[in-house]
């Protein structure tokens, strides 16, 4: 989705990002890899049970984390998609994500 | 070609291996080669190939030091192709069943959280603009 991103921001669209890992994971794991858009620390999994997302034991050593999902939210903060995967490597595309807008 | 099966007994585990690993470090980050694994999986093959041809040219007129040799490169190969495979075709569909908090879901949940810097990020910041939530595994 970085690689797009100046698509999704040319339509107004806002992207988040959203995971267990805490502010230091992401900061040495992640924004190396050129992310530009928001990814937030769940190391809790508020969120991520918020949205009943969690994948219990989801983890390789046996924690859980969040399973992955693309959740669409419209203007007035109500949600316009759900889009979930039953193959965690099998995530939606950038290019499939515009034509939903 | 000759030399190629010579030693494929290294050579083969070394294709699988190298097609197994660049699947996670590299490819994961190229979502149609994440998605359906051209690169890797036709990789590890050719290393099962490539054992398994070695092995069979290899075993006659061969002493038991350099079969064994052989055999030990095959099997580490397909070892390693069978990994990728379990992990393609299996482990990555262990998934549990879209939970009804999800399908019930109507309006957005609200949340605060930290991003990398330490700022609050909240989605009512976000009011009046559509936003699109990805919920991903992590880095591991």
């Amino acid at each position: 989705m970085q690689t797009e991103i100046d698509k999704f921001e040319e339509r107004g669209v806002a992207l988040i990002g959203i995971s267990t890992s805490t502010v230091g994971e992401i900061k040495d794991k992640m924004l190396p890899k050129g992310f530009t858009f928001p990814l937030l620390a769940d190391p809790e999994l508020e969120a991520i049970d918020a949205y009943g997302l969690r994948h219990v034991a989801g983890y390789p050593t046996g924690g859980d984390i969040a399973r992955p999902a693309v959740i669409i939210v419209d203007e007035e903060g109500f949600i316009r998609e759900k889009i979930l995967t039953e193959n965690w490597r099998v995530r939606p595309t950038a290019e499939g994500l515009l034509s939903r807008l | 070609m000759k030399f190629l099966l010579r030693h494929s007994y290294w050579l083969a585990p070394a294709i699988a291996f190298v097609g197994f690993i660049s699947y996670f470090t590299v490819f994961v980050w190229f979502p149609p080669l994440r998605d359906v694994p051209w690169v890797n999986v036709p990789m590890v093959l050719l290393g099962v190939l490539l054992g398994v041809v070695g092995l069979l040219g290899g075993w006659k007129g061969s002493g038991w030091r350099r079969r064994s040799l052989y055999l030990g490169g095959a099997l580490a190969s397909v070892l390693i192709a069978g990994l990728l495979c379990l992990y393609i075709y299996s482990i990555s569909y262990q998934m549990p069943p879209i939970s009804s908090v999800t399908e019930n879901l109507e309006k957005a949940p609200e949340f605060s959280l930290s991003d990398a810097d330490g700022k609050m990020v909240s989605l009512s910041d976000y009011r009046g603009k559509k936003v699109i939530i990805s919920f991903y595994r992590g880095f591991w």
